[in-house]
């Protein structure tokens, strides 16, 4: 009898001696190769709650670890993710010894599960950008950066991911834009533009491909861009960096309309603080472009502000606010090859436009337990554009649309080697505008997906669910269902191969349903009725990341298929008596194709990278090919490190848009002209912080060739352009 | 070595690559609007009487010989154009720019090739009288060009010869 009350009593007080029995853990973290302490390293216990920053002299230390077996993993910017099973059983000190990166590769993501995991744990197809991407590159905006990522192409404000979006006006991005997690979509029409944000604030960029909507809901039938901020890691970091630059003036007298010299200059300046108080990262950046083009000028001010205030406990609150304003020309298209630098014909020189954009947001994370978390978010995205001519004039343009984001979000291991993560969304959008009316708008959203580790972590199987209900003042609702299974096996460390089938839906934005526009010889009608577009996504891939001959390779390459549904494209209506325009939902199209990535470094100093996309995108209505696609991408680059030089080259090549619509005679000039587009950049950049000297000057030459091009439809893309930089930075 | 050997015949490929070039934009410039027919679909005259409708764009006005001017390339036609509706686009491509004057003007033919009617003009002022002349310049795409038309009122007829 007295045992048994014993077992009781050890039973019912299991947790109280469990915790009793908590151990820590604490260490060094330090450069392999130099033998030097790093600091900002992340220690994680993976799957728990647990983790801390190494300090300056490289030590971190995580307490209240209850007795067992984890994995550890550690990651620093710019070297080898570290991984370790451990076993604790008593206070334990270690020292962890991490590798330079060989090769640019995906190392930890965010994106595909909505938490921090290994690249090698994902089923998706997840390209990223990171610091040493960014390094030595003298871009001003993001666009230029994201560009060379392969399969992807964004053409004015709008990212295509293998192929899913066209020629839209505009209107209804089928790629989400979040930064932080949280999305930056207008409410009005449903815009993801990655320059309205500083590239000096990123961390890391991360590309889903394919269909994210099981997570993350409408507008991620194309993909997700996932932008993570810099998070301080010294107590204060400010960097200022000055660009300036000149186009240079076009080969063809036809094209030349001034002689003055067009710069493009910006101005950025970078605070990143870490004390007791919190984390502060603030950013303004301003920019000013003469354009390569004749009334295609702008100015441009973009701020973001984050703040984290982290608590005992691994509870942490989170604020941003973020500003951009655009003053510029409102130039749509071209007057015709011949005149490619001018505007159109019926072109009013004074029209321009003001667009202005603000969002703050507030987050809060907060452990339950040991094994589990949840999280809080919530936002409030302003947009606003409004040209500066009479109402009366057919090209007046105004709209102001809120978007308000809500989300809870809870991470829960139900049991060892799993992990579900499930959550609830609630957007709201409501937009006031001259073409669009007033209107409103409401998602709401279930999400819940489970990850879930067999054969000792050789097999990874993730299944999730999504349920979507849009509310609409002026049309339907509708219901959606966005399942998504995904598998990853490990054959070996480094080599895995990968499967994912999925569902995407895209409910169409207000500009789509409501456009009511007149201007420039053509008419954009409202069509109410659009159901949402939808896609059913499948994938097969494969990574490979190992040393071979003394030389480390990374490759990565995935077969697809995307069959979509009630596709919403803009129609022109061949029975009207006018051009014009009707986004309808256009009933099956498919595209299907491969990409392969191959990074290697043959030589200490050298690092090469080739990607290649194909893609069929076919109309099933029609048996022809889709509107406005192109069928090949190829990105290539060679960067070439010695010291503090740093010197790349990336290239990228995509062949001619096979089919575009011919009804644009009637709007535009030369509307059929197309090339392949090859666009060759140079960048060179010296760091003097050897010489004690916080000092790095960059040189760019972007379109070295002076290659001619267009950008989607009747617009010149950018010439070359010749720029210098200089990034001074104070550390403390 | 060899992966720098071929980047390199890339490059040298891809500087030869020309893109575009003012040589692939039309060299033509192009005219366009609406024929607006005011007094309603129903005014239109029987078909036997309106067998084809065109736009010309003449270098004078009043017309003095538009066969000759079109055998010349002076003078241009559209393609037909839909009739019996209210709403018509037209377009109509001038091929020899800069032409100094021109004028639009809506032909409808109700007989054999000859036997033209001048049913619209286009014009600014809708009181006046006679179409307006415009220049058209080299490799321009002038729009918005309507012509609203009146059955019931067309404007005086000239001799088309």
């Amino acid at each position: 009898m007295k045992k048994q009350i014993a077992i009781f009593l050890i039973i019912l007080f299991s947790p109280i001696i469990k915790s009793l029995a908590q151990v820590q853990l604490s260490g060094y973290v330090y450069d392999k190769v130099e033998n030097r302490s790093l600091p900002g390293a992340k220690i994680q216990l993976e799957g728990t709650i647990l983790g801390a920053v190494s300090n300056n002299d490289g030590y971190f230390k995580i307490t209240k670890i209850p007795k067992g077996n984890y994995n550890l993993m550690v990651i620093a910017s710019g070297y080898e993710t570290y991984k370790e099973r451990i076993l604790l059983l008593s206070d334990t000190t270690i020292s962890i010894g991490l590798k330079i990166k060989e090769i640019s590769k995906p190392e930890v993501v965010v994106t595909a599960s909505r938490r921090m995991q290994s690249y090698e744990d994902v089923p998706l197809s997840i390209t990223t950008i990171d610091q040493d991407y960014f390094k030595g590159k003298n871009y001003f905006e993001m666009k230029e950066y994201v560009n060379f990522v392969s399969g992807v192409n964004v053409s004015a404000d709008n990212i295509s991911i293998r192929g899913s979006s066209g020629f839209q006006f505009g209107a209804g991005s089928r790629v989400t834009l979040l930064v932080d997690g949280f999305p930056f979509l207008s409410g009005d029409i449903g815009e993801a533009n990655l320059n309205i944000i500083s590239p000096d604030i990123a961390n890391r960029i991360e590309i889903l491909k394919g269909s994210g909507s099981a997570l993350y809901g409408s507008s991620a039938m194309g993909g997700v861009v996932n932008l993570i901020t810099k998070e301080p890691e010294n107590a204060l970091t400010i960097s200022t960096q000055v660009n300036s630059g000149v186009y240079t003036n076009p080969k063809y007298e036809e094209w030349k309309y001034t002689d003055n010299i067009r710069t493009k200059s910006n101005i950025t300046t970078t605070i990143l603080a870490n004390n007791s108080v919190g984390k502060l990262l603030v950013n303004a950046q301003y920019i000013n472009d003469e354009s390569y083009r004749m009334f295609n000028r702008s100015n441009k001010i973009n701020f973001y502000g984050r703040y984290i205030k982290p608590f005992n406990g691994g509870k942490r609150l989170g604020f941003f606010a973020f500003a951009n304003y655009i003053h510029s020309d409102d130039a749509k298209y071209w007057k015709g090859a011949y005149n490619a630098t001018l505007p159109q014909e019926d072109f009013d020189l004074s029209r321009r436009i003001e667009r202005s954009r603000f969002a703050v947001g507030v987050d809060y994370l907060s452990p339950i337990g040991l094994n589990s978390f949840y999280q809080i978010k919530t936002s409030l995205y302003r947009t606003n554009f409004e040209s500066n001519l009479p109402k009366t004039d057919n090209n007046y343009r105004q709209s102001t649309s809120y978007s308000n984001f809500n989300e809870f979000q809870i991470n829960h291991h139900l049991f060892k080697n799993s992990m579900v993560t499930s959550g609830i969304t609630i957007i709201n959008n409501w937009v006031n505008s001259f073409q669009y009316g007033d209107r409103k708008q409401s998602l709401f959203s279930f999400f819940t997906q489970g990850e879930f580790s067999i054969l000792e972590r050789k097999l990874e199987a993730t299944g999730g669910i999504r349920l979507d209900y849009d509310v609409s003042d002026s049309s339907e609702n509708f219901f959606e269902i966005s399942p998504r299974f995904g598998l990853i096996y490990k054959i070996m460390s480094g080599f895995n191969i990968r499967t994912s089938v999925g569902k995407g839906f895209r409910v169409a934005t207000i500009s789509e349903r409501f456009s009511s526009i007149r201007a420039g010889g053509y008419t954009i009608e409202p069509n109410p009725n659009l159901s949402p577009e939808k896609s059913w996504n499948f994938e097969l891939g494969t990574s490979f990341d190992k040393e071979i001959f003394g030389w480390s390779w990374f490759i990565d390459g995935a077969i697809f298929y995307t069959r979509y549904q009630n596709l919403i494209e803009p129609q022109f209506d061949t029975n009207a008596s006018t051009p014009t325009i009707r986004f309808r939902n256009i009933a099956n199209s498919e595209i299907k194709g491969f990409d392969i990535s191959i990074r290697t470094r043959p030589h200490k100093n050298f690092e090469t990278n080739f990607n290649f996309t194909y893609l069929d995108p076919l109309d099933l209505n029609t048996n022809e090919v889709l509107k406005f696609r192109s069928r090949f991408y190829v990105t290539s680059g060679i960067n070439f490190t010695y010291e503090n030089l740093n010197l790349s080259l990336p290239y990228k090549f995509v062949s001619k848009i096979v089919k575009v619509e011919e009804q644009l005679r009637f709007i535009l000039k030369d509307y059929a002209v197309r090339v392949p587009i090859h666009l060759l950049d140079f960048n060179a950049s010296y760091n003097f912080n050897s010489s004690k000297l916080p000092l790095e000057v960059t040189f760019s030459v972007q379109n070295l060739l002076d290659y001619y091009y267009i950008d989607l439809v009747g617009n010149l893309a950018p010439t070359r352009f010749i720029s210098l930089g200089l990034k001074y930075t104070f550390q403390k | 070595m060899r992966f720098f050997t071929f980047f390199l015949i890339a490059l040298i490929f891809i500087a030869c690559q020309e893109g575009v070039s003012p040589a692939d934009g039309e060299r033509e410039s192009f005219v366009s609007g609406k024929l607006i027919v005011i007094s309603g679909k129903s005014s239109w005259p029987s078909p036997d009487s309106a067998k084809e409708l065109r736009m010309i764009v003449v270098p004078e006005y009043p017309p003095y010989n538009i066969l000759s001017d079109i055998l010349e390339g002076r003078a241009y036609l559209s393609d037909t154009l839909p009739r019996f509706i209210d709403t018509i686009p037209y377009r109509v491509k001038i091929q020899k720019t800069p032409m100094e004057t021109a004028y639009i003007l809506a032909s409808l033919r109700f007989g054999t090739i000859i036997q033209q009617r001048m049913i619209g003009f286009y014009k600014k002022n809708l009181e006046s009288k006679i179409p307006d002349k415009l220049y058209i310049d080299k490799g321009v795409y002038l729009k918005d060009l309507d012509i609203f038309i009146d059955f019931y009122n067309l404007p005086e007829q000239q001799p088309i010869k």
